[in-house]
């Protein structure tokens, strides 16, 4: 999903042209008439009409192929005791061994439970916050002023994660700003970062403060996309600034919501490495461990190839699993979802 | 968050019953592959003919080693030759071009096409060599990828503290580095004098299943002490010689004031082992053998430790972030006392002395937790390791091992010159006292990186005199100290497995000293780590011990 040019993000202040679609996310009609058009037609005749812009895909899908297609093929060692040096070909071959121990292993369950609460948590404290954050910015009359809480934003998308755990550590750590002031007065220093319990509020803090920003650009577009004449008839009409943000803005937000709300759902077991990587000696294995970090231990630091690989293997799967179940749920409610069968 | 819930408790509640209810795996898991174990003296017939390079002599007398498996002291010296000689007289290289890759502990410098040092020592050398540089904390993480993915530099250097993590590096060895047997082996190494310099018992650490691999990097007997801020310690008056784990403690509590942004320790947790006397790895009583894990001494470590934490002894920094900084932190006064290896201390001189006349260093004389007689554990004979990529004919690894000799050039030659300091001029100035003085320049380009192809005598060449000396004292007091291991002089492979299962487990036992668990818990995590492979290694390592007639 590629994020839309930002300049498209500016709602242009006089009134859109008529011709925009009225109801944002449907199909216009002439594109469902082509659709019509193109079942009628042979493979040929569509083939000689959209011959150019299927070349313009096979850059596109070569790169598809060959970074994600053909590594697939490399999870055939899950199934084995493979070790690199002796290569894929003549590792011998366990079964499901491997996915057995993982399902007895301790640890891999501490790290899907960490990993399900960091997503179930962000899903309710940290997702909602760029849909709210993009309606404060889109009420921002003054385009300069606009711009520039923008600017300001979206800047900290920009940092590793190295940075942004610094920076944290800088303000929050036990020989940081705040435990510093604390001291100067007379109380006790805090260490938030090294504090288990509340590890959770910790790397959700920090995931606001790095992607919140950022997360507002996609609703910004859904939002310039409502068609302003809507909040036109409405006020005309009396409604109040509540009733308009009710019943337009809402509404015209929610497709784009149900689709990110899927894809976050598929993504339910990533919750990122690097943060988490950074943070897991501070904290303990205990509350920063997750899918992502288990692997690399379980990988690249002791070298059981194989067994990270189905450890992967599971979590690909889950993560299809649920991101077909969201997308058939959002077809029971008359949304687009992601795809959609023709 | 706690995650309280157990297993099958989860797979319940995810509606995955038919997996919980399907049995428990039988048999080893796959990923465990072979170990060995060989007793030095058989390996002394694969090492190279030990010839002595005449070159100076140390001016601090160092201690010969009798122990077997243990790394003697070499000595030190307080004054730098005025005119180095030219340890060779053939040009070493011959025009061939490889790519080499070290660690480093630093900043990189800059790469081989914008900077004269490294132009230089090529130009010396008559070859080519093009570093790829790799930080020196994460090097496993980079060293295992490569390893894995096959696409390895001609020369590479591997720390044995990293291989000790490698659950295959056994099988790797073969698959992807030379034997060096047929070019090394005896009086083969004549064409290489430097290497012939280097001690037998290193050699013989440089074996792996039955074949000399590497070119070693000969090693201090020591792996670490405690050093502190001495110029610190006595501004305050503070006690620079604690006798017992309490008087550490006190220390602490008298030198850690959070206010003042100053706090006693940074990471020391490696020294307390030896402290509260845990064994190395193995300990031999009774016809058994118990692991460090096992210990008493162990909980008591794991105790004392949590209780430094807990009363916010240890620098927040040091406890929060991965690879915080200690030096920068020691450099800051933030922190006073810490762990680090004697190159840590030379190193901190050389970055504070410039800034901070006063800045020193000291380390505390070894003691044991109870005031009894102190212990202390030792380096094996080699720390680091030289591989050649396997599969390149034979002019080039000849190329490359001439090369290698070249880097062992020891103290006081013109190459050790240029390859630790650079140019005299341009990279460094000789001080009136006639030591080496790293210039802007040098401080920019030059990086030891040649210095880690391969070692040499490693003697204690600091351009700090009173440092040097206190180093070489504090050795040579402490050897009598060093720890008799039941397995000392066996070069032992570690089983995959056992290997393997060191980060897991310590990552437990951390959980207990930041008091994440309760300490009763050792010895829950000692009973998992038997269950997990901990009892299969005692069998192999009791067999190493009956197949040696030690048991």
């Amino acid at each position: 999903m590629a994020a839309p040019d930002h300049l498209a993000v500016e709602r242009s202040t006089d009134a859109g042209p008529a011709g925009s679609p009225a109801v944002p996310g449907r199909p216009g009609t002439t594109r469902r008439r082509a659709q019509e058009r193109a079942k009628h037609g042979s493979l040929r005749s569509r083939f000689r009409r959209d011959w150019q812009l299927l070349l313009m895909t096979v850059p596109a899908i070569g790169l598809l192929l060959l970074f994600h297609y053909v590594p697939l093929l490399g999870n055939v060692i899950a199934f084995q005791d493979y070790s690199p040096y002796v290569g894929i070909k003549d590792s011998p071959w366990v079964g499901m061994s491997n996915f057995q121990w993982l399902m007895f292993d301790e640890s891999f369950w501490d790290a899907t439970i960490n990993t399900l609460s960091i997503t179930t948590f962000q899903l309710i404290f940290y997702f909602p916050l760029p849909i709210l954050l993009a309606i404060l910015l889109d009420s921002v009359v003054r385009p300069r002023l606009r711009l520039f809480i923008q600017g300001i934003v979206y800047m900290p998308h920009f940092f590793s994660w190295v940075l942004v755990v610094t920076l944290f550590q800088q303000m929050f750590g036990g020989a940081g700003l705040l435990a510093q002031i604390l001291r100067d007065h007379g109380f006790s220093g805090v260490d938030i970062m090294t504090n288990p319990d509340t590890f959770i509020l910790l790397v959700t803090a920090e995931t606001v403060w790095k992607d919140a920003g950022w997360g507002t650009i996609i609703f910004l577009a859904a939002l310039a996309a409502i068609n302003p004449h809507l909040y036109e008839a409405a006020a005309v009409d009396g409604a109040s600034r509540w009733r308009r943000l009710w019943h337009i803005t809402l509404p015209g937000l929610r497709p784009v919501f149900v689709l990110l709300l899927i894809l976050r759902l598929g993504d339910a077991l990533n919750v990122g490495f690097e943060q988490f990587f950074l943070q897991r000696d501070a904290v303990g294995r205990d509350a920063a461990e997750v899918l992502d970090t288990f692997m690399y231990w379980r990988t690249l630091l002791t070298g059981e190839w194989s067994y990270g690989a189905a450890a992967g293997l599971v979590k690909g799967v889950a993560g299809l699993i649920l991101i077909l179940i969201a997308n058939k749920v959002a077809h029971r409610f008359g949304e687009q979802g992601i795809y959609k069968r023709s | 968050m706690t995650p309280s819930m157990t297993r099958r408790g989860f797979l319940g509640l995810a509606g995955l019953t038919t997996l919980a209810a399907c049995s428990a795996p039988t048999g080893t898991r796959p990923g465990s592959s072979g170990a060995t174990a060989a007793a030095a003296d058989k390996l002394t017939k694969l090492a190279p003919t030990y010839i002595a390079f005449a070159g100076v002599k140390p001016d601090l007398a160092g201690t010969v080693s009798n122990l077997p498996g243990v790394p003697g002291i070499a000595g030190g010296f307080t004054t730098y030759p005025a005119s180095p000689t030219a340890a060779l007289t053939q040009k070493a290289g011959k025009g061939g071009s490889y790519k080499a890759m070290t660690p480093l502990w630093g900043p990189p410098p800059p790469g081989l096409s914008s900077n004269s040092y490294f132009q230089a020592v090529n130009a010396d050398i008559g070859a080519t060599v093009e570093f790829q540089i790799a930080d020196g904390n994460t090097y496993a993480d980079k060293a295992i990828a490569r390893l894995a993915s096959g696409d390895l530099p001609d020369i590479f250097a591997l720390p044995s503290w990293e291989i000790d993590k490698m659950a295959d590096f056994n099988t790797a060895v073969d698959k992807a580095f030379e034997d060096l047997t047929p070019y090394l082996q005896g009086d083969k190494v004549k064409p290489y004098p430097l290497l012939a310099n280097l001690p037998t018992a290193s050699w013989e650490w440089s074996v792996w299943n039955g074949k000399l691999m590497a070119v070693p990097y000969p090693t201090e007997p020591f792996p670490y002490g405690l050093l502190y801020r001495k110029d610190l310690f006595e501004k305050n008056g503070w006690n620079q010689n604690p006798k017992t784990a309490d008087e550490l403690y006190q220390l602490g509590k008298t030198i850690t004031d959070a206010k003042a942004k100053r706090w006693a320790f940074g990471d020391i947790h490696e020294m307390a082992w030896p402290i509260f006397g845990v064994p190395q790895d193995w300990r031999y009583a009774g016809g058994k053998l118990v692991n460090k894990y096992e210990t008493p001494e162990f909980e008591e470590m794991l105790a004392w430790m949590r209780k430094l934490f807990a009363e916010g002894l240890i620098h927040p920094n040091v406890a929060s972030s991965k690879g915080a900084n200690e030096k920068d932190l020691i450099g800051a006064g933030q922190i006073t006392i810490y762990r680090d290896g004697f190159g840590g201390w030379k190193e901190l001189l050389q970055q504070h002395t410039g800034k901070n006349p006063d800045f020193a260093m000291g380390v505390f004389p070894l003691f044991a937790h109870d005031g009894g007689t102190p212990i202390m554990y030792h380096n094996n004979a080699a720390g680091m390791f030289t591989f050649i990529k396997k599969g390149l004919p034979k002019e080039k690894m000849e190329e490359i091992l001439s090369i290698l000799n070249w880097c062992a050039a020891p103290y006081g030659t013109k190459e050790y010159e240029l390859s630790n300091f650079g140019i005299k001029g341009k990279h460094f100035t000789l001080d009136a006292k006639g030591i080496p003085q790293t210039t802007d320049l040098g401080r920019k380009e030059v990086a030891y990186t040649y210095g880690f192809l391969g070692g040499r005598p490693l003697f204690v060449d600091w351009p700090f005199p009173e440092a040097a000396k206190a180093n070489i004292e504090w050795q040579n007091t402490s050897f009598q100290y060093i720890e008799k291991t039941p397995f000392d002089g066996i070069r032992i492979q570690r089983p995959s497995k056992y290997a393997g299962l060191q980060v897991p487990t310590e990552d437990k036992f951390t959980d207990i000293m930041r008091g994440r668990r309760p300490v009763s818990d050792a010895k829950q995590i000692a009973a998992e780590w038997r269950r997990d492979g901990g009892d299969e290694a005692r069998e192999f390592y009791m067999k190493v011990l009956r197949d040696n007639g030690r048991a």
